[in-house]
């Protein structure tokens, strides 16, 4: 690139975070514009990837997005005490899967059906096999019993984020040891800990900020639509919502509740829809008085399809750069909330780990802070600038 | 702007009743037993003495408290009256819903009116006329099973009464409360009789032995008491239980006794020579309640593990291991057709089991109150049951009961001190408020001429390198960064230059006044810089944006083209414009930082508001996290009027009329 055009890519950047923070007058023209085709014929969003992939950062926040949610994805796979495939006793097993189904079934009686439903020839892939192990765990059977294992597979990290190994507690991070990132107080690998952080971390943003769009995006398109009273109660109950400290109102309900992950989705998505709201309803009112509303009014298309088949879909590029936002925001107060001890006692969450490491500082093992802090900074810093780079992609007067 | 002012006031009406609304239901959302679990984590029902842990009187004052609280309060507890025939014909009921495996029960009526927070013991009299009961704050008193009138009270004891019985004939009544004294009554006059010497440990239970010349009472002290019905004197001493005892029983024809407490294992003493013959189903779990068959040939228990096991009484053995209840079983009885059993417990329900399939087969509503004492009058007609409860008043009075006290500054007061909430918050607010608002002002002191900078100098270097530190930054989470830097900066290990510890040392009043001050700054360092790197981001990108689009103005053009320097042009003419965008973040900032204040004050342990929240949160402080968290939402109101204010000041076009 020549020097010329990096001036310019700098140039363009600056005008793009102008957009980020300038608001509600660009709306006006992106709402616009979003309705149309460029002059090439293009769709909207398909300029919006173009523009999207040449802004260095944003691509650079979307890689780490996707490396973070295949961490969270394959976690069970990553860090576990378990062998992903083997040969064990003449039969091919998946004991790593059995991981899956108690990370994601919630209830116990399902769990144990799942776990113990067997197929004919070979188990099923979610199956724990403890009348083979006949009482050891997999790692027990495989340094006892080694002649009864085929082959087998094993996770890269062959430690589980509860298991404790008595003979490393406070291990510092090493190559030889076993434990990348050391270990914690009770021996628990911190890297294991991290990784399955990963799944609390995504699934409470990923999750909580899309039931917050949902219901932001619902009853936003109902109130900027309808107007009047519909749009004076909706505003009302918003208004008093954002009015409450935002981390005090979640710690207020928290605390009243069991602590569980989907409690303290619930909670988030109780503060976070408002802001949702606020931007499609704006966007909303925009659209409203445009000629295309009125058009299908005229034609006597139906509310509904108007409201959501409409202006909807015209309405909704900027809540796209407010839930990347959103995201980081969710994966912030979840662990806060575990740093405070609200957390769910059951998930390794990364609140929690450095909530716990952070007593034995003084002692010098400072990787239980440093290692779970650095990866909720950039976990956030991945949302915050995927984010930012798609408000610059969606920004017209950055096109050339 | 006095009128503006009393307008924005006015506006301002709807929002804070939806404020208190939304506050009071976040406390209506917790189940009132959350305090009796955090205050009494002990077992049983039964007082034990020094108002300890497991002290009922204690869990029903936190009870009440958080009613009184919501309005709920001054409410009359009744003795519950149930249909037993209907209970024994639920053995048969067969389900026409696949989803309700047991039948209700039916709540026939309601005896005695009373205003006491909790009962416990309860008794009949033999030819179930009248029913006898034991309340928390004393009384003893007489119903009338027919009328439901209370009949006679009886000579009140000055602490809560745990135990009652009637002598076979009918015509004495002993009673006995958490301080150990037991009483004699006639139940003709209501006159006091005896009063037996104190035994210092409160006492739990009391039975009669058939011919009512003896009876025996269970004592926290491990020891089972034998006393002569008519002088009360102690006759003979059982002592075996090395826990309290919590349950006496005596077999119908009088020749053994059983005895049972918290260490888990019924005794039955021989009433000959009073000795220990056997011991029946060790379960190590403290065993609330024992009730016999009329028979006498099965035993049944209310364990704390929240069984009600069944054991015959001939062999010993097991019959019946009845598990049903979620929280501690507290009460058991027997329906004389000996095969139907009523239990009670903590979970506030009650429910009838059938002994022999050894399966539930019907269940009193939910949330009648915890149940402490269960009676089944002599043909089997009806169950008496006693506990706690509290007439539920419809929510929306609570809430008007609580708001418009808080419509007059009343907060109440804190459940863990007594103190006045508003009194506690008094305290904590210049801590809280200060800290921000220094926060605040070295907020907008750096991050604006960050941005003014980072706009003047645009595209080069330096706007480059403060957007990537800005932007590293605002993702940078508080508690991480705060823990980062005590690990630094205030540590042995690295740089102790920093104290992280409250905002004061502890030695402050040794101090000088500059003394005082310097340690006052030194300890303000790390919070400080907690609390204000977060808003850089927002701040200097806003104020870089803003002071953008004010230099392409065409006035700024002319300043430029009069001749004016650059620094007045920027800073006297397009700053001042572009000043106003920036102030409208007062209002939304402040809420974001009163919120995150939690997180600083907890990790530098900083007795602010943010601290005092944290605590009352984790103690169940409901008044001070209602008061607390309305406060905050005020405060939060305040500054949004404070950043319109504002606006007139940063902008003379803009009027408030």
């Amino acid at each position: 690139m020549n020097g010329d055009g990096k001036r310019g890519s700098a140039a363009a950047r600056a005008t793009g975070e102008d957009a980020r923070l300038g608001g509600a007058k660009r709306g006006t023209e992106l709402a616009t514009l979003s309705a149309q085709q460029d002059a090439a014929g293009r769709s909207y969003w398909s300029i919006v990837r173009t523009q999207f992939r040449k802004n260095r950062q944003g691509m650079l926040g979307l890689y780490l997005i996707v490396a973070i949610v295949a961490v969270a994805l394959f976690a069970p796979l990553i860090a576990n005490d378990r062998p992903i495939i083997c040969t064990f006793k003449g039969k091919l097993r998946f004991p790593a899967f059995a991981t899956y189904v108690d990370n994601w079934v919630p209830w116990q009686s399902m769990r144990y059906a799942l776990k113990s439903f067997e197929l004919t020839d070979r188990y099923f892939p979610f199956s724990e096999h403890y009348a083979d192990l006949e009482g050891l765990s997999w790692k027990e059977a495989r340094a006892e019993q080694p002649g009864d294992f085929g082959f087998s597979a094993w996770p890269p990290i062959e430690w589980n984020p509860q298991q404790f190994d008595p003979v490393a507690i406070k291990l510092r991070p090493s190559l030889s040891s076993g434990h990348l990132l050391g270990t914690d107080d009770r021996g628990r690998d911190v890297l294991a800990r991290i990784v399955h952080g990963c799944v609390v971390a995504i699934t409470v943003g990923v999750v909580a900020m899309g039931l917050a769009t949902l219901i932001g995006v619902i009853l936003g398109v109902v109130a900027g639509y309808f107007g009047k009273w519909v749009d004076l109660i909706l505003s009302r109950v918003v208004e008093i919502v954002m009015c409450f400290p935002t981390f005090f109102l979640i710690i207020a309900v928290i605390a009243f509740v069991p602590p569980s992950i989907v409690n303290i989705m619930l909670v988030i998505v109780l503060v976070s829809w408002t802001g949702i709201f606020r931007l499609t309803r704006g966007e909303v009112l925009k659209s409203r008085a445009q000629e295309y509303v009125t058009a299908a009014e005229a034609l006597g298309i139906g509310r509904g399809s108007i409201m959501f088949r409409h202006i909807l879909p015209n309405s909704i590029a900027p809540v796209f750069v407010a839930v990347a936002f959103g995201i980081a925001g969710a994966v912030l107060t979840e662990s806060s909330l575990s740093f405070l001890g609200f957390g769910d006692a059951n998930a390794s969450s990364w609140g929690e780990v450095i909530a716990q490491g952070r007593q034995y500082v003084a002692e010098g093992l400072t990787h239980l802070v440093l290692a779970p802090g650095i990866v909720i900074f950039v976990t956030l810093t991945a949302f915050n600038l995927f984010g930012q780079g798609l408000r610059d992609a969606m920004d017209p007067r950055l096109r050339h | 702007m006095i009128t503006y002012l009393l307008k924005r006031m006015f506006a301002m009406v709807p929002t804070l009743i939806g404020i208190s609304l939304l506050t009071f239901l976040i406390v209506l959302m917790a189940p009132g037993d959350h305090v009796a679990t955090k205050m009494g984590q002990g077992t049983g029902p039964q007082a034990s003495e020094g108002g300890g842990n497991d002290d009922p009187a204690r869990m029903a004052d936190a009870i009440k408290a958080k009613k009184k609280l919501l309005g709920m309060m001054d409410e009359l507890r009744a003795v519950a009256v149930w249909d037993g025939a209907a209970a024994v014909g639920a053995r048969d009921w067969k389900s026409s819903d696949r989803f309700k495996t047991v039948a209700d029960m039916e709540q026939a009526e309601t005896l005695g009116d009373f205003a006491a927070s909790w009962a416990q013991a309860v008794a009949r009299a033999p030819d179930d006329s009248r029913l006898y009961v034991g309340l928390g704050d004393g009384q003893v008193l007489a119903l009338d099973t027919a009328s439901g009138e209370t009949v006679l009270s009886f000579d009140p004891h000055p602490v809560g009464v745990l135990a009652v019985a009637v002598s076979p004939d009918g015509a004495r009544l002993v009673s006995a409360d958490g301080d150990g004294a037991v009483r004699i009554h006639d139940t003709g006059s209501g006159a006091l009789l005896q009063s037996a010497e104190e035994l210092g440990r409160p006492v739990k239970d009391i039975a009669f032995l058939p011919g009512g010349a003896r009876f025996v009472t269970a004592c926290d002290d491990g020891t089972v008491r034998v006393h002569d019905a008519a002088t009360g004197a102690v006759t003979a001493r059982l002592v075996g239980h090395n826990n309290y005892v919590t349950a006496v029983a005596v077999a119908p024809g009088g020749e053994r006794l059983f005895t049972a407490g918290y260490d888990g294992e019924v005794r039955v003493w021989s009433t000959a020579d009073w000795k220990e013959t056997r011991r029946l189903g060790k379960v190590s779990q403290p065993i609330n309640d024992i009730a016999l068959s009329r028979d006498g040939a099965l035993l049944a228990t209310a364990c704390d593990d929240q069984g009600v096991r069944v054991y015959g009484v001939a062999d010993g053995s097991l019959r019946a291991e009845l598990e049903g209840h979620y929280r501690p079983a507290t009460a058991v009885a027997f329906h004389p057709d000996g095969r139907t059993l009523f239990s009670g417990g903590r979970d506030e329900t009650i429910r009838t089991w059938d002994v022999t399939e050894a399966r539930q087969t019907a269940q009193a509503p939910e949330n009648t109150g915890r149940v402490f004492g269960l009676v089944v009058s002599g043909d089997g007609a009806r169950l008496y049951s006693v506990g706690e409860s509290w007439r539920k008043t419809p929510a929306w009075k609570q809430y008007w009961s609580w708001v418009s006290k808080l419509a007059v500054g009343d907060f109440g007061r804190s459940f863990t001190d007594n103190k006045p909430v508003i009194d506690k918050i008094k305290e904590r607010v210049p801590v809280t408020l200060g800290l921000n608002v220094g926060a605040f002002l070295l907020m907008y002191l750096i991050a604006i001429p960050l941005g003014v900078q980072a706009a003047v100098k645009r595209g080069q270097l330096y706007d480059n390198v403060t957007s990537a530190i800005v932007f590293m930054l605002w993702s940078l989470p508080s508690f991480f960064l705060a823990t980062i830097i005590i690990m630094y900066f205030s540590s042995q290990r690295n740089f102790d230059w920093f104290p992280s510890v409250g905002l004061h040392a502890t030695n402050q009043a040794d101090m000088s006044y500059l003394q005082w001050l310097g340690d006052w700054g030194l300890h303000l360092v790390l919070p400080m810089i907690v609390l204000t790197y977060g808003g850089f981001a927002s701040l200097s990108r806003y104020a870089r944006t803003s002071l953008l689009e004010s230099i392409q103005q065409d006035y700024v053009r002319t300043a430029r083209a009069k001749g004016l320097s650059e620094h007045v042009v920027i800073y006297k003419h397009a700053l001042r414009n572009s000043l106003i965008a920036i102030v409208t973040l007062v209002g939304t900032l402040l809420p974001a930082m009163i919120g995150g204040s939690v997180i600083v004050e907890y990790i530098f342990s900083i007795r602010g508001m943010g601290m005092l929240a944290f605590e009352a949160i984790l103690q169940r402080d409901y008044p001070v996290v209602m008061a607390i968290t309305t406060a905050s939402a005020l405060l939060t109101l305040l500054g949004v009027l404070v950043s319109d204010i504002l606006y007139t000041i940063v902008d003379p076009r803009i009027t408030h009329r």
